[in-house]
């Protein structure tokens, strides 16, 4: 499975895909992190790829 | 090397006291479970440490560990979301552990010696992983690892009818980078996983050979109420006498006992040790608290008797009843009904609940 994270540029605190997807629009869940995280934040194809195959994410 | 802890999950088999807060951090010996994990790593010379957390109890692990600077080591929090299992855990970690190896450890797993043993002897040798075993009476309850004359791993199997060795993975990995790319090709189980003894599986099929450890000592997986009591006793068994609170003269305090400094026992307490009893707790006249009890902090105890049992913390019990082998959650309130009419128990009990009466 390819596994898609993406890493806060202000705490450090890596946000698995499913996350990001769920939320879209996020705080970042790094404790006292006040930045904002998107899904949009993900490279395209990683978009596209996870879009594509949402099923395998999901529980 | 490198550190990733686990600290997901749901913590259904200990609720009720898992509704209000993460399994890993439920008290042994009045020491997070979590806690231990991290000290294993420390000791082992891993000091970065990537954190995965679930859905549940994000916010208290990162309160209770931070930075990590506490600890003497750099935390990074990975957060995983939905439990697609063990690889996908590993998985996520890809960033945080960039070229290193590292040891995936589950967080609610206790040993008594540490992974020393284990990281040295897959550092030893050019293995794609190694893991720690234990020989277990129930191996069909288990991942079981089939291994040769000098511990290499041969074959895995999960929870095989006909198992091929006793000898079970108990949940301490370490790995070599080439897992990533193996978790890269994975798919889910029939449970909608991505499991590591797959992962593990694949990468032995790969030309990489796996190391295999037996730890020695016990090793306990608190994810039940029974384990919390089991591991709560393993680690009193070794506790130091430490009676740094005020005991009152006419306490009777035998045996081993960690008393935190602003504890303190009151004339008429019986205790015998070994025991551990955390900071703001008082032990009132009349009560006894037998070995294997571990009181957390802000506690108030009087008449009762009370031994092999864990109290979370902030709590008050004062019934002139015994209370063995339970686990007591956070602010918990356990009076006498002895003046109540009609007579009879009088209870408040939370879903999922457990109670012997």
């Amino acid at each position: 499975m390819h596994i898609i994270t993406h890493t806060c540029p202000d705490c450090g605190t890596v946000v698995a895909a499913n996350e990001l997807e769920a939320n879209r629009v996020m705080k970042c869940p790094g404790l006292g992190c006040q930045s904002v995280l998107r899904f949009d934040d993900l490279p395209a194809d990683d978009r596209d790829f996870f879009l594509d195959n949402r099923e395998q994410y999901q529980l | 090397m490198k550190g990733v802890l686990l600290a997901g999950g749901t913590g259904s088999r200990l609720r009720p006291i898992t509704h209000t807060g993460p399994k890993q951090l439920l008290p042994v010996a009045n020491k997070p479970v979590l806690e231990y994990a991290i000290e294993d790593l420390k000791d082992a010379g891993i000091t970065d440490i990537g954190v995965v957390l679930g859905h549940k109890g994000r916010e208290a692990i990162q309160e209770l560990l931070g930075d990590g600077s506490e600890y003497g080591v750099d935390i990074t929090y990975i957060v995983q979301g939905n439990p697609l299992g063990l690889a996908h855990a590993a998985g996520c970690a890809r960033d945080f552990v960039g070229d290193d190896d590292f040891v995936m450890y589950l967080g609610d797993n206790i040993l008594k010696q540490g992974i020393e043993d284990l990281v040295e002897s897959f550092q030893a040798g050019e293995y794609g992983a190694g893991i720690a075993l234990q020989e277990v009476q129930n191996p069909s309850e288990f991942g079981i690892a089939e291994t040769d004359a000098d511990g290499a791993v041969t074959r895995l199997v999960e929870k095989p009818a006909d198992p091929p060795s006793n000898r079970a993975l108990i949940g301490i990995y370490v790995f070599s980078n080439a897992v990533f790319d193996v978790i890269e090709e994975l798919e889910p189980s029939w449970r909608g996983e991505l499991e590591i003894t797959d992962a593990i599986q694949d990468l032995l099929e790969g030309g990489n050979p796996i190391d295999s450890h037996v730890v020695e000592g016990w090793w306990k997986d608190t994810g039940r109420p029974q384990d919390i009591l089991d591991a709560n006793r393993l680690v009193l068994e070794d506790v130091a006498d430490d009676r740094a609170g005020e005991i009152v003269t006419d306490a009777e305090v035998t045996g081993r006992v960690d008393l935190a400094p602003s504890a303190r026992i009151e004339a008429g307490a019986v205790i015998r040790g070994p025991v551990s009893i955390e900071a703001g707790t008082t032990i009132g006249p009349g009560t006894y608290v037998g070995p294997y009890t571990s009181i957390g902090p802000d506690c108030e105890l009087a008449d009762v008797h009370v031994e092999n049992t864990v109290l979370v913390g902030e709590s008050e019990v004062t019934s002139a009843e015994t209370i063995v082998d339970s686990l007591i959650g956070r602010n918990t309130r356990i009076g006498s009904a002895a003046d109540e009419r009609p007579a009879g128990r009088r209870l408040v009990v939370g879903e999922n609940s457990n109670l012997k009466l």
